[in-house]
């Protein structure tokens, strides 16, 4: 908000008939309103998703920011992905962020749903949402307190304000090739035979 | 009825029923354990519901634990007489080939999923099942991840490959003579 009426300063301003005018390109009022709003999906999976709801209560208050939770995803701007994401689950998260409307933020939120966390070794559990949806944000933790979701709230508005700056959203980080995958598997392979 | 007496009265009954010792100075309290022979847990089982003598109307759980040494499964079923205040634990070996057994679901209700999550999670198969289906795997899991031999395969969700990449089938798995000796 401060940031924004700062900049107001710096734009020229014109003197005409009955007032003045200022000229400006929309965008820059865009970004300002939509990191403002961040609404988010209801949405919650594990043990994470008790923390996200303590950020949503009094205590620390998630609508002062303007973060409130949407009942669906035709609404909501932001996807926290709040605990351990099973590869049954992996296919209805995709469906979901999917059905959101573009501009669309990922949040991660805890080891689990970072990288696999405690499950990592697990059959079941998806080694990290990013595999699936591009994430913008990642929380460490297990699970991360509440004032680090709202640290990551405002490191999402912080990306926002230059949203069409960047022009378009950063790439999802790199994934393992497929020659990486092959080796996986022929090494268990060869280890069960062995 | 005291613990002590229903494996003893439960042999009477059941000659191939055998009890199995269990290490007193370990647990305290323990609760009764028989081994019963997998053709006959479901007569064992019938009974041991149905008679007044035991009414063993409340099945805690069920699981299974694979020997793989042995080349045995052992079904654990841990019962409960609500009447009666006792609990018991019956084990039976099947054999890791051919692992199969009747169902114990007509007898108790509840045994249903258990014994659903052990096909899901074993691979033993409950004869006269209702519906015996994966409970929480989804249809077309590969194998039977409990299973001592079970080998992890990497999917799309390990990976972040998408199924069907050049090189991999549908599993997610090396396709055979590509070199690697797979
Ligand atoms: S990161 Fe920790 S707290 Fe969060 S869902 Fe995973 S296990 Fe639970």
């Amino acid at each position: 908000m401060k940031s924004a009426l700062d900049s107001l300063q710096l734009l020229r301003r014109h003197k005409v008939v009955g007032g003045e005018l200022v000229l400006t390109s929309v965008d820059f009022f865009v970004d300002w309103a939509r990191k403002s709003s961040i609404w988010p999906l209801t949405f919650g999976l594990a043990c994470c998703a008790i923390e996200m709801m303590a950020a949503y209560a009094s205590r620390y208050d998630f609508d002062r920011l303007g973060v409130f939770p949407r009942p669906t995803p035709r609404q909501a701007d932001l996807l926290i992905i709040s605990g351990t994401v099973v590869k049954k689950m992996a296919p209805a998260i995709e469906t979901l962020y999917n059905q959101m409307p573009e501009p669309r933020f990922v949040i991660s939120m805890g080891a689990c749903s970072n990288c696999g966390g405690p499950y990592y070794d697990s059959y079941s559990v998806c080694k990290g949402i990013d595999k699936v949806i591009p994430v913008d944000i990642y929380i460490p933790g297990c699970p991360p307190r509440p004032e680090a979701l709202q640290t990551a709230v405002f490191a999402l508005q912080k990306k926002i304000d230059r949203y069409w700056d960047a022009g378009k959203r950063v790439a999802n980080p790199s994934k393992p090739t497929n020659e990486v995958l092959k080796e996986i598997n022929v090494a268990a392979l060869k280890a069960r035979d062995a | 009825m005291y613990t002590i007496d229903v494996i003893e009265k439960l042999i009477q009954r059941f000659p191939e029923v055998s009890k199995i010792p269990v290490p007193e100075k370990f647990v305290r309290d323990p609760e009764p354990q028989a081994n019963v022979p997998p053709q006959k847990l479901l007569e064992v089982c019938r009974f041991l519901k149905s008679d007044a003598a035991f009414s063993f109307d409340f099945p805690t759980h069920m699981t299974a634990v694979d020997h793989l040494k042995d080349g045995l499964f052992e079904l654990v079923y841990a019962l409960y007489s609500t009447q009666h205040r006792v609990g018991l634990i019956l084990k039976s070996h099947v054999s890791r080939t051919s692992p199969e057994i009747d169902s114990v679901s007509s007898v108790w209700k509840g045994m249903d999923w258990q014994e659903r999550e052990v096909f899901d999670l074993f691979g033993i198969r409950f004869n006269g099942h209702p519906n015996l289906k994966r409970i929480m795997l989804w249809e077309g899991y590969p194998g039977h991840p409990l299973r001592k031999d079970y080998v992890h395969v990497t999917d799309k969700y390990d990976s972040g490959l998408e199924i069907g990449t050049p090189g991999l089938d549908e599993q997610g798995l090396p396709v055979k003579g590509d070199g690697h000796g797979a």
